[in-house]
């Protein structure tokens, strides 16, 4: 039996994903649908938006562990601005972004840039931009999603007779495929905004749980946190305990500081964070979300670091770095807990596609259907939210397989160029009254196809510039800074031009509970 | 008044762009002086396991950041009214 505990942990896993979504389902019954199923009546508490706010997905637990595993510690530098990642995210457009949500009744984030500078021309660049980079990340995900399935389905099994190879999937791939389909819609389109968000919670949680598991475990076996690190400067000599890092310049300190910016802000302009920052229920509940997403984040990132640099004496000379995280977990933990350790992954790549699915549907049937048909019922713009969520999903796993390898790089290129594309008109919406339409459209694009300009001439000429993640497609880095620093920089400036254009929108008027009652 | 935005919130996101400018500086200025440079340098002096310029350079602030992250959180950010919630809008509105 113990040979199917990772397959076991995964199976348990769903089913209990699915529990969440039929709870969610029965929380979303009062309050209309659009608001319920959307935004789960701005009701979030402490737990949801400490966990969920900020971008974590399948990459935090296999990802992360590759890099510090193959370059050493540089990588503590890093990923060291999610120290600031609590502050920058709740505390600046936190209770901005709240108060605007709720006077302009906004429930999608296109819909709360349309409602600030009062044009439907910057609400559907933002649908538009929003639709098109979540199709590139579902993609990916479901990828994610159907690789871990496919590591734990035993090789002998039954699925050969059943699921055929198509082009280079395998059958297990074809029906990991399936299986994350299946799971991963069936909750989402019965729960909605609240089934991505609490799921995301019981991943995190999940998560937590596995680091704690790990870091005894791994300072253990390897002997002491040191004998990690000697074993580190002989394999790959002492730039393994140094800066730029091991075998390569990964972290030169242009990138140093252009991922200290990086990690922190551009959290700020992602459409998961600001879609939350639209849902929580008080300011309370705001300032308890900092402080616990900041112990959180220091119990995952710092242990990390320590488990995978302790990997380097237990798992020596591993060529496929980005397997590190099974191949520690299966060593050293007994397999029950490493299917639980195995399965928190798989968690974060569900609650990602979740989150996705519901912002592609939000902008699809709130941002064009509704706003073109006002007055459509709440039973048309259901079947209509369902029915996007599936065939979107559907699109998604098609693509997937016959995906190219590409497609880790377009995880990075969709996160930053949704940054790119949303942190300077969010910044603008909450601070500046005197911001027109115009500038928040030319910041929007300007920022976007600054991006995009600086990914595609790299991804076409395939050239190597030695800095950065060895990988197969690389960005242009002018002057050894990353893309997300000159995209954001192009977006401002685009920004202070387009604001002289038009006449400035206003804030809108903040309607107190009070003086409605004063009124009464 | 019915500002939408307090002079408070401001304030907070200064406080908050302050320290993050601290922060950069201290992490990436720290670590830039005694973490590169180094390719044909010993090993490193270990601190717990851990090379020193890390635990100066981001154990440290990472500590102090969280500090003053908890103290933000202990009430650093004021309690403000968030507003009532007002209909969902639509295109005909416009």
């Amino acid at each position: 039996l113990t040979a199917f505990a990772p397959l076991i942990s995964l199976v348990v896993l769903m089913a209990a994903s699915m529990l969440i979504g039929a709870a969610a389902h029965r929380a979303e019954t009062r309050g209309g649908f659009i608001k319920s199923y959307f935004l789960g009546n701005r009701g979030l508490g402490s737990w949801s938006m400490a966990l969920t706010a900020t971008v974590m997905s399948g990459g935090t637990f296999m990802g992360f562990p590759s890099l510090v595993y193959k370059y050493g510690w540089v990588v503590a530098l890093w990923i060291a601005s999610y120290m600031m990642v609590p502050l920058c995210t709740f505390a600046i457009l936190g209770k901005p972004i709240g108060r605007i949500a709720r006077a302009t009744g906004a429930v999608t984030v296109p819909e709360l840039f349309r409602e600030r500078f009062r044009s439907a021309a910057l609400g559907k660049s933002a649908s538009l931009i929003l639709v098109f980079l979540f199709l590139f990340g579902l993609v990916a995900q479901f990828k994610g999603g159907a690789i871990i399935l496919q590591q734990v389905i035993p090789k002998s099994s039954a699925v050969h007779a059943f699921i055929p190879q198509i082009g280079d999937k395998s059958p297990e791939f074809v029906f990991g495929l399936l299986v994350f389909f299946v799971v991963t819609v069936s909750y989402t389109v019965y729960g909605g905004f609240l089934a991505a968000v609490w799921t995301d919670v019981f991943q995190s949680v999940l998560m937590a749980v596995g680091v704690v598991i790990l870091l005894p475990l791994a300072l253990g076996a390897a002997g002491g946190l040191a004998a990690g690190t000697q074993a580190g400067i002989q394999a790959a000599g002492t730039s393994f305990a140094y800066a730029p890092g091991a075998g390569r310049e990964f972290l030169p300190v242009t990138l140093a500081f252009s991922f200290f910016a990086m990690w922190s802000l551009a959290g700020l302009g992602q459409p998961a964070t600001l879609v939350r920052l639209m849902a929580y229920d008080s300011t309370q509940t705001l300032r308890r979300a900092t402080g616990m997403l900041a112990v959180y984040n220091t119990l995952i990132y710092l242990p990390l670091v320590i488990i995978f640099i302790a990997a380097r004496a237990i798992v020596p000379g591993l060529e496929k770095s980005d397997e590190i995280m099974p191949v520690l977990a299966l060593k050293i933990a007994n397999p029950w807990v490493s299917g639980l350790i195995l399965a928190a992954p798989y968690g974060a790549v569900m609650a990602t596609v979740s989150g996705f699915l519901v912002q592609i549907s939000s902008a699809l049937v709130q941002d064009f259907y509704h706003h073109l048909r006002p007055n459509a019922t709440e039973a048309v713009l259901a079947r209509l939210a369902k029915l996007s969520i599936v065939s979107t999903a559907a699109v998604a796993a098609l693509a997937t397989l016959r995906s190219p390898d590409l497609l880790q790089a377009l995880i990075v290129f969709t996160g930053g160029s949704a940054a790119a594309a949303f942190l300077v008109p969010a910044v603008m919406t909450a601070f500046a009254p005197r911001a027109t339409s115009t500038g928040a459209l030319a910041a929007m694009w300007g920022g976007l196809l600054t991006n995009l300009m600086l990914y595609i001439p790299g991804w076409l000429s395939g050239n190597d510039p030695g800095i950065g993640e060895q990988s197969k497609f690389y960005p242009v880095y002018i002057l050894g800074v990353a893309p997300f620093v000159w995209a954001t920089l192009a977006s401002a400036v685009c920004a202070l031009i387009g604001n002289r254009v038009g006449t400035p929108a206003g804030m809108p008027e903040l309607h107190r509970a009070s003086s409605k009652q004063q009124a009464l | 008044m019915n500002e939408i935005v307090t002079p408070r919130s401001r304030q907070e996101a200064a406080w908050v762009m302050l320290v993050w400018l601290a922060a950069s500086l201290w992490t990436v200025g720290y670590s830039s002086q005694k973490a590169y440079g180094t390719n044909s340098s010993p090993p490193p002096l270990l601190i717990g396991g851990m090379p020193a310029w890390v635990v100066w350079g981001v154990v440290l602030p990472w500590f102090v950041v969280l500090a003053v992250t908890l103290w933000f959180a202990g009430g650093g950010i004021s309690d403000e009214e968030l507003g009532e919630d007002q209909p969902v809008p639509t295109e005909a509105e416009h």
